[in-house]
Order: structure tokens, then sequence, then C-alpha cells
């Protein structure tokens, strides 16, 4: 059957090429995916998860491999020192019906259904952590509390306990033994949906699930993935969504195409099907 | 399976070449005088009938592509010098006065610019045609001027390397004054002039019936005149060669310049994303590049990375 059956245009990109197109732009903007304080970036080798691949032009033009973030604060700590720590997304990957690119975990049904795609990531992060010396060296005393207490005479006033966030502005010495990693496998299930919104059509993503692996204790697992899904579906895929009908890419005034209406023939636009994802377009003249 | 596939069907190329009918309307005009004698024209070109055709051995048909010379006129004119007769005293004025009582009436003869003029009018009475098959193909260019720069630095000094797509005409057939359509033109306008003259106190429905019977007729002649033709066109697009010794030199320039100028390019790798002050362009290599025709649709294919 001709790939225009039921449209004038047609496109896919097969779940390879997305996966290729990923790996080299991890690859040419490693900055897009490592973030980590100034030992991090000075030194991309102490990551808890090292670029897979660097492509040589970003060594040669000096370009970052990673962004920097600010020094992790601590509540309640009066110093100008924070903790250094990095964060990283590799492994992106996605896979689109039907499922062979990975496997998805248990908790996820293991195969996609149809017209789903998964996204699977490894998030690394790691705190280099201060050792007792250090806190030792680095632990600033306030004003100790005098809990004098006079009859009949008014007691001075004291300095309440600071509960202030200080922005810091160095990190505590650093050092690389004490750089606590942990990397999660988060995995996470979409399908494009159609639905009616005041009386038109919108083309949305509709999270079907997620899933972080092995995190113990259970109830933690369940919580940090709660919070996920609830900051996916309420916060980030409700601003996704798109008006199907005014899509159109116009050339000029010469031409305009747009997407294939949704009919027996073309029951999904796009479609995840046969590990691509497939545009149905038409062209309209003005 | 290859990582991007794109296919356009043959609506879609018809759909493109029926705009490009609508949009496409070319026109000049201009002037020049030798002495006496002044030419004036007014000249443009607009896309008549014709359509695309995808063809189940790899190529693109462009099926009798009408170019209707509209507007298409010339006018003629002659200016004569300016003569100035009359205006002498016929009554001079008695002595001792000086001037005249009485003159002739001055007529000034050919005073306009041009005095006489025609305008020969062929506005949509001509037509050329142009029939072909072409395949398209798909090569990857090395830059010379890239020598050992990276990609990068290439794609900065735009000395990338490309990927070239060229039209490879297999058969040309261009009928300079399409004899089928330009006579059925002809006959068309006069027909009109006639019905329009003799006609004229019947109501517009009568003359539309009158029409009716003579353009049936009128394209009758046309399909019989364009009989030679289309079994020149069919007999070229069967063997896949120009026949004829016009269409034979036509087929060797078009081949010519096919092989000169790709019809679209792009560079390789292709820029997914821009720099960003000094974050480097992310550039995507574009592997296996190729374009498949059959009797239903094109269909370009590409791997990445």
């Amino acid at each position: 059957m001709a790939l225009t059956n039921f449209c004038d245009v047609f496109a896919s990109v097969h779940e390879n090429g997305f996966n290729r197109i990923i790996e080299q732009v991890a690859a040419q903007r490693p900055s897009l995916f490592h973030y980590g304080t100034s030992s991090f970036v000075d030194n991309p080798s102490l990551l808890c998860c090292k670029p897979a691949w660097v492509h040589p032009e970003v060594i040669k033009r000096g370009n970052p491999i990673v962004t920097r973030i600010p020094y992790l604060p601590i509540p309640g700590y009066v110093g100008n020192y924070g903790l250094e720590f990095n964060f990283s997304l590799t492994k992106l990957q996605i896979d689109f019906y039907p499922t062979n690119k990975f496997s998805l975990p248990a908790e996820l049904g293991t195969n996609l259904n149809k017209q789903c795609f998964a996204i699977k990531a490894a998030a690394c992060a790691g705190i280099a952590c201060p050792d007792q010396k250090i806190l030792d060296q680095f632990i600033i005393y306030p004003e100790p509390y005098r809990p004098t207490i006079v009859i009949g005479k008014k007691r001075k006033e004291q300095q309440p306990a600071s509960t202030e966030i200080k922005t810091p502005q160095r990190g505590f010495p650093f050092n690389r033994e004490n750089v606590l990693c942990f990397s999660l496998e988060l995995y996470v299930v979409l399908k494009f949906e159609m639905e009616m919104w005041n009386g038109e059509p919108v083309l949305g993503l509709k999270l079907q699930n997620l899933e972080i692996v092995d995190i113990k204790p259970e109830g933690l697992e369940n919580s940090i993935e709660c919070y996920m899904r609830s900051t996916l579906r309420l916060g980030i895929l409700p601003q996704l969504r798109v008006a199907f009908n005014s899509i159109a890419l116009t050339i000029g005034d010469f031409i305009s195409i747009v997407p294939t209406p949704i009919s027996a023939n073309v029951p999904f636009n796009p479609s995840v099907d046969n590990d691509t994802i497939s545009v149905f377009l038409n062209l309209q003249t003005p | 399976m290859a990582h991007i596939t794109m296919a356009a069907n043959e609506r879609a190329f018809n759909k493109l070449v029926d705009r490009v009918r609508t949009l496409f309307h070319p026109t000049t005009s201009g002037s020049g005088s030798f002495g006496p004698f002044s030419v004036s024209y007014n000249a443009g070109v607009r896309l008549g009938s014709g359509s695309i055709d995808l063809q189940s051995n790899g190529t693109v048909r462009l099926d009798e592509m009408d170019i209707v010379y509209d507007p298409l006129n010339v006018t003629f004119g002659i200016d004569i010098p300016t003569v100035t007769i009359g205006g002498f005293c016929i009554i001079p004025k008695p002595w001792p006065w000086s001037g005249c009582l009485l003159r002739a009436p001055t007529i000034t003869l050919f005073g306009d610019n041009p005095d006489a003029s025609t305008t020969i009018n062929f506005n949509g009475l001509f037509q050329s045609e142009i029939s072909g098959a072409f395949s398209v193909d798909p090569r990857y260019f090395n830059n010379p001027l890239k020598g050992t720069l990276t990609d990068h630095d290439a794609h900065d000094l735009g000395r990338a390397n490309e990927w070239q797509l060229y039209l490879n005409p297999d058969w040309v057939d261009i009928d300079i004054i399409d004899v089928a359509d330009t006579v059925g033109n002809i006959l068309q306008a006069i027909a009109d002039g006639i019905i329009d003259a003799l006609l004229g106190w019947a109501p517009g429905w009568a003359r539309d019936i009158v029409r009716a019977i003579l353009s049936f007729t009128i394209d009758s002649i046309r399909a019989a005149l364009d009989l030679g033709d289309d079994i020149d066109e069919w007999l070229s697009n069967f063997f896949g060669i120009s026949l004829g010794l016009f269409d034979f030199v036509a087929g060797a320039v078009a081949d010519f310049f096919a092989s000169q100028y790709p019809i679209f390019q792009f560079e390789d790798p292709l820029e997914i994303l821009p720099g960003s002050g000094a974050l480097i362009p992310i550039l995507i290599p574009v592997r296996n590049l190729n374009v498949a025709v059959d009797d239903s649709e094109m269909t370009i294919s590409a791997d990445v990375g």
C-alpha cells in the first residue's frame, strides 16, 4: 500500500533515527544533559555519569561539558559555603510501539500498548560530601543561648536561632573520594491523544504511566513517582497541547501544509506504529 | 528501514502545479524608435493545461505543459514630421500702419506622436508545449574547499559537503509553437467574434448553445492536429529518448544544464540546532539519501547520525 493513499504528503521518523539524533545532540551539546557546581564544571571526569561520547569539536572550541549550577545551600548555616553536587540525564532513548528497543519494567506491563511510546533515561546525581574534619573546620557557632531567668526583671532579648537559607558563594573543599553517587532508571510511557476542547479537536500527549526503578523503601518510590506524575499531568502535559486544526506550515501565499483530518482511513495522526512516528499531511491552497 | 521517510503523491505535485499556474504570470513591455517609426510591445507568459505524472519506471513525467503567451501584442507607429499650413496674410493693413488685417487659418498636420499606429494582438493565441520525463538523482558533493576542515569549521565557512538533487532528463519534447492549440485558439477567437457579431441580438443562452457546438468542433480539430505530437510523445516516453532532431538537441541541452545545476541541495551534516553564543551548532550527518518514484508517489528516504 502506498504511504500517501489517504493524504498528499507523508513523513515518518524511525525510533533508531530519533535515538541517533539524541546521541548527536548529547555529544555536541553535553551541557544540556550534565549539570554541576564549579568542581564538576572544571573537571567533568568527576561527574557521577560521565558523557558516553563528547564530540571532538566541543573540546576543540572549549564548549562547556557541564552547565554550572549554584552550590547546594545548607539550611541554617550562616557561612558562605555550600555543598558541591552534580546531576546528569543519560542513556536517553525512545521506543515506539511495538516494544523492542528496551524492556519496560514489570510495573509498566513489560510491553507497550498500541500507539504508545516509551522514554527511558538514567538520572545520575551525587553530592560531594564534606568529611568530619571539614565539617569541624567550617562550623560557625552563633552566640549560645543563655537561659538566665531573674524573677521580676525583664530578660535581655536573645538572637533567635537562624532559619535562613543563605546562597553559598563557595564550595567546601572538594574531595573526589567523597562524591556520593546514585543512579535512577526512569521510564515514562506516553501516547498522542486527540480530544475535544471547547468544540475543537486538540492534540495532546497523555501520560500512560511512569516508573522509577528500585528506590527503597517502596513508599518513597511511590511518593516520588506520585510527585512526578502530578507534575507531568498537571504542570507540563496540559501545556503541550495544540489545536489540531490550527497546525499549518504556510509557505508564503503559495501553499499550506496541514494535517490530514482524522477519519476511518487515518484513525491516528500522528500515528505511533511499526517503530516509527508518522504524520499524514494535506496540501491546501489559499 | 530508513530513519526518515517522506513521500508525496501525484495529487500533491499537481496541487503545486495548479498553484504555480495561478501565480506564475511574468510580463514585460518595451518600446523603441527608429527614425519616424516606433514599435512597442507587451509580452507575458502563463502556464496553461498540463500535469505531472509519476511513472512506474521511476520517472516523473511532465505531461503536455502548455505555455501561453499572454499578453502578446505589438504596436507599430509612424511619426510624420509636423507640417503647418496657412497663417499667411490675406489683407494687409493700409499705409501708414503695418501688420495684417486678415490672415488665412493655420492648420497643423501630423502633430500627434505617433501620427498613425496599429496594434497586432496575439493575446493568448500562441502556445508552446513542453513534455518530458525526468528522474531525480541524489548525488553527494564532496566540497573540495572543505579539505581537512572539520564539519563544524566547514559549516561556519560555508564550505560543507552537500547532498544535491539533480533532475535527470530522460527525454524532452518541446513544441515552440503548439500547432494544435494555437490553431484551436485562433478558431475559437474567430468563432467568438462571429457569434457576437451575427447573433448579438439573440439571448445569452442561445449564443452559449451555438458556442458549445462550435467549441466541440474546435476541440475535435485541436485533438486531431495534436495526434501526431501525442504519438511522438508516447514513443519518446516508451523508448525513453527524445525523438526528432530538435527534441534531441533540446534533450542534450537539458541534460547539460541538469547535470550542472541541482534543483535542491542541503549541507551534510545538516544543522538542526543553531549555535548559541560560543556553543557549536548541532549538526546531524545524513546518509543513504535515496529518491524513489513509482506510479503513485515519490519517496525520499535517508538515515541520520
